[in-house]
């Protein structure tokens, strides 16, 4: 969601980046009623099944073109998360959120996947080939698309060039900016939902915000008259 | 870059989230106090995150919706 932005922030002062609210309102409302759908299906009413797509097909969908970049890679995901959600439903046993359960399949679906066609990207990201250096980029000033408000930064060009951003980045950097800048996971969720420890999300997210940002401050300097 | 920023440098990501223990804030808030450059930095990893959270799509094509319902009712049956 994006964050409610006055325009006069001050920049140098602490202020904690949080998922959206209505993220948290939507996990509220919807978790109790997922167990009940999901019981309905277990009891023998496949037909409920429906209610799930209802409630998740879009966000999955939407997980897939931010993982994949194309809608045909986009619509296998999703299909593939859901067939394999319908197959194991009865194993659900409702320890975690169904909202984690489905990601946690997409996931592993989407880490299989191939992009058709495309170049894959695969390396490490080291924190030093990020860090500004005297020969490049050592700003002294907060820049001008980080200071304007985030209405005048945002445009169909800017979405356009953060989707091929994200597709220059590794799957492993991707998938963890994706679920928690993106989806709202927390740190925790994200850990759980990849199998991996909170540290090394918390390690790939830096590198992968350091990255993206680098990549937008170099097409905003490019944009300057 | 000093010690101090590149300390910064490495904890940014979490110095937003909220994650940094209250000893090390002090010193993170200390340096960042008196460091353009890191206020700099800052700023535009924050922004980064924002534009990032700002990302939307357009609605599932009708085609893709349709897809989906044919394959799992064939499943079903």
């Amino acid at each position: 969601m994006p964050m409610p932005l006055t325009g006069d922030e001050d920049c140098g002062t602490r202020e904690i980046v949080r998922a959206g609210p209505v993220a948290e309102k939507e996990r509220e409302l919807s978790d109790s009623s997922d167990q009940q759908i999901i019981e309905r299906v277990n009891q023998g009413d496949p037909a409920a099944f429906e209610e799930l797509l209802e409630r998740y097909e879009e966000r999955i969908f939407h997980f897939g073109m931010r993982m994949c970049g194309q809608v045909e890679d986009a619509r296998d995901l999703l299909q593939e998360t859901f067939l394999n959600a319908f197959r194991y439903l009865k194993g659900f046993r409702g320890e975690a959120q169904f909202k984690n359960w489905l990601y946690r399949i997409a996931s592993s679906v989407c880490i299989k996947m191939r992009r058709k066609g495309k170049f894959e990207p695969d390396y490490e990201i080291s924190l030093d080939q990020l860090v500004p250096t005297e020969d490049g980029e050592v700003p002294q000033e907060i820049p001008d698309w980080a200071r304007e408000p985030l209405e005048n930064v945002l445009s169909k060009e800017i979405r356009q060039r953060l989707s091929e951003v994200l597709g220059l980045l590794p799957k492993e950097y991707r998938i963890v900016l994706v679920l928690r800048d993106m989806e709202g996971f927390s740190t925790e969720e994200t850990a759980e939902t990849l199998g991996i420890s909170k540290a090394a999300v918390k390690s790939r997210l830096h590198r992968a915000r350091l990255f993206v940002r680098q990549k937008l401050h170099e097409y905003f300097q490019g944009r300057k008259p | 870059m000093d010690e101090g920023c590149r300390k910064l440098f490495e904890r940014m990501s979490e110095y937003l989230d909220g994650e940094i223990d209250p000893v090390e804030l002090a010193d993170i808030e200390s340096h960042l106090h008196a460091c353009n450059h890191c206020e700099a930095c800052l700023a535009a990893l924050r922004r980064t995150i924002e534009v990032c959270r700002s990302y939307q799509l357009p609605a599932m094509p009708i085609e893709v919706r349709r897809e989906l319902r044919e394959l799992i009712r064939k499943n079903l049956s």
